[in-house]
């Protein structure tokens, strides 16, 4: 699995940073920063809540 | 008689748990600030927004259950799924039945706000389908005054002018902080006049 | 002007007249045989985009000329001079596919011009439509395109849409830059062996560039590929100086030696041609000055849909103003610069990026300097244009 962003709908909320910090940094205006996609099998539930919670909806959890 | 109280007693807590999901809703566009405490206060509210949700649907059901199985009044099912055709309150049950049903459609669109806000589009077609939470909660404020066994005592009305008051002020709360938020943003600014400017 | 360096003129000169027909897995073909590629700025194979197309009446097909980065004029030149040879090709797709819709997106007044004429003068072309606009650097984008023909907002879209499943009013498009049309003409008139008669083996045939600053004559040219780039920067031996390769979302480059005007080459070294500009700064203007103008004009072309974009780039074109007038350290821009790509709907973060952060390393001296005196002494010339695009210098 792989996360990805929908630019221009995110807002710089930053709650996936914090749901998901092993993967997702916040550069200086609170935009994600993330290096490496890929999700491996044991984050996938923190991923999906890092989704979940994101209030632009411009997170997604993807195949690949 | 037993489950008759029990049936009060759930409707109560049904009716308190909407209240507390409504304003946690209402207030998770809210506190829009860069720093770690307050993203994490936001986690918190949301995740208290859904267990309130998740509350007031499990106490509603039993709230159902209870009320058409139990015999002190004599309520049947099809008197409960059609609104309005009851014999007991018809008029206050009726509002029951139908915030039952809205409320099962906000809880459904809530459970599934991934798949349904998927675009930009039909996001605010799932903001609007979930803002009818703010009908359920006032059809279940009229379903309690008016079909609340205990309506009249003191408490019953501290209770309800305590959740409007919570309710109502979340709600300026909301659209203060988005009204701010949309104008001093300047990306929402620039997003807005890509919208209603067309090229730049 | 053009006898200083080797030239040919095959796409600027070639006569009108409609090609002959092909149908969609003859021109699929053609294309393959000649290893076709967008001249837009992927460079994406034409054959595999072509044949991914379905045929019918639905189908459209978009010619995008929105030309919007004003160093580049290789697209409105050609549209002016060779506009039925564009038109030619256009129709020699629809014709392919089944279909009558074509639509020419043009930016450059001029060109619109020429266009609409040629539409007039002939009589297979009275289904196809010329749209004009003066949207910024991202429209030219292929799916912003498609969505300013629409007649939406002229940014792309948040989410991957492929124009050949869903293009213009949701159709699927075929899509590809005015060039590539042309040369799909050529193709078919010339037939595969004629058309690759010039050129390199990796990518036969002609390309267009657009030559900007202290070059072998500015302005557009039309070279046969493979031709080493240095053909076109006289005297880079005795006085090596950095190249720009494709423009402002290109690449500078110190070394040209080994390098050939061909974009599989290019690529391989990293080095993506894009829509053909090719740069190279003189002795006389402040080098820095030059790529801080130009970053200052990126950070103006975001369409403000994206934040990093939105925000990021105007902070890069500060830090890069600051290090002109001598701040000491890069640090701030270059975490920034490097924060950059792959944070976007398009790709305009990702080439703003390169075109900085290369110019960073192969100006080194030209930075030290600043850094040390906040000056290098020479003036800024604007020798990269970043205002309207000025007049065209013809070719011919």
């Amino acid at each position: 699995m792989r996360i990805e962003v929908d630019w221009t709908r995110c807002d710089g909320h930053g709650l996936c940073a914090r749901l998901l910090p092993e993967k997702v940094g916040l550069d200086e205006w609170g935009f994600p920063v993330i290096d490496t996609p890929e999700i491996g099998d044991d984050l996938v539930p923190h991923a999906r809540r890092a989704v979940g919670a994101c209030p632009a909806l411009a997170l997604r959890l993807v195949p690949g | 008689m037993t489950l008759w109280y029990l049936a009060r007693a759930a409707g109560l807590i049904a009716f308190l748990a909407a209240t507390g999901s409504v304003v946690l809703g209402a207030l998770a566009s809210t506190g829009h600030r860069a720093d770690d405490r307050s993203r994490d206060r936001r986690v918190l509210r949301q995740l208290a927004h859904r267990s309130a949700a998740v509350v007031t649907v499990a106490m509603l059901g039993l709230h159902v259950v209870l009320v058409v199985t139990d015999s002190f009044v004599d309520l049947s099912v099809p008197g409960a799924l059609v609104p309005f055709t009851a014999g007991y309150r018809g008029f206050a049950l009726g509002l029951g039945t139908l915030a039952a049903y809205s409320l099962a459609a906000v809880a459904v669109s809530g459970a599934a706000r991934g798949r349904l806000a998927a675009s930009a589009r039909s996001a605010r077609h799932w903001r609007a389908l979930h803002a009818s939470a703010y009908v359920v909660w006032l059809l279940s404020l009229g379903h309690g005054i008016l079909a609340g066994t205990d309506t009249g005592r003191w408490w019953t009305w501290v209770l309800y002018a305590g959740c409007a008051a919570a309710v109502a002020g979340a709600l300026v709360a909301r659209l203060v902080v988005a009204d701010r938020h949309e104008s001093t943003s300047p990306l929402a600014a620039a997003r807005r006049q890509l919208t209603t400017g067309g090229v730049r | 002007m053009l006898e200083t360096h080797p030239t040919v003129s095959r796409l600027l000169t070639a006569p009108a007249g409609t090609p002959r027909h092909r149908n969609q897995d003859e021109l699929v073909g053609l294309a393959q045989q000649v290893r076709l590629l967008g001249r837009g700025g992927a460079g994406f194979p034409v054959a595999t985009k072509l044949a991914a197309m379905p045929r019918g009446r639905a189908v459209q097909v978009l010619v995008n000329g929105s030309e919007s980065e004003p160093a580049s004029q290789k697209d409105r030149t050609l549209m002016r001079q060779a506009p039925h040879l564009v038109l030619d090709g256009a129709l020699l797709v629809a014709r392919a596919l089944d279909t009558r819709h074509v639509t020419v997106l043009v930016h450059d007044p001029g060109a619109t011009d020429a266009l609409t004429r040629a539409v007039r003068e002939r009589s297979d072309a009275s289904r196809v439509r010329v749209v004009a606009h003066a949207g910024g650097f991202v429209s030219g984008e292929v799916r912003a395109a498609i969505r300013l023909v629409d007649g939406a907002p002229a940014v792309p879209p948040g989410r991957r849409v492929l124009p050949h499943e869903s293009g213009v009013g949701g159709a699927p498009t075929f899509a590809s830059n005015v060039e590539t049309f042309a040369q799909l003409a050529l193709l078919s008139s010339l037939g595969a062996d004629g058309y690759a008669a010039i050129g390199s083996a990796a990518e036969p045939g002609t390309t267009l560039l657009t030559l900007v600053g202290d070059v072998s004559g500015p302005g557009v040219v039309e070279v046969p590929t493979g031709l080493p780039l240095a053909a076109l920067l006289p005297g880079q031996d005795t006085d090596p100086r950095p190249v720009l390769i494709g423009g402002y979302h290109g690449s500078w480059v110190s070394d040209i030696r080994d390098l050939r005007v061909e974009r599989p080459g290019l690529r391989e070294a990293g080095l993506p041609l894009n829509a053909g500009v090719v740069a190279r700064l003189s002795n006389d203007t402040c080098a820095l000055a030059e790529v801080v103008a130009v970053s200052t004009w990126l950070a103006g072309q975001s369409a403000g849909q994206c934040g990093p974009c939105f925000f990021g780039l105007p902070a890069v074109a500060r830090d890069a103003y600051a290090l002109l007038h001598g701040r000491p350290s890069t640090a701030d821009l270059d975490r920034r610069v490097a924060q950059l790509p792959g944070r976007g709907a398009c790709a305009h973060p990702d080439g703003a990026a390169m075109f900085i952060r290369t110019a960073l390393t192969t100006m080194t001296a030209e930075v030290e300097e600043h850094r040390r005196h906040g000056t290098c002494g020479r003036p800024w010339l604007q020798e990269l244009p970043t205002g309207p695009a000025p007049a065209v210098r013809s070719a011919s």
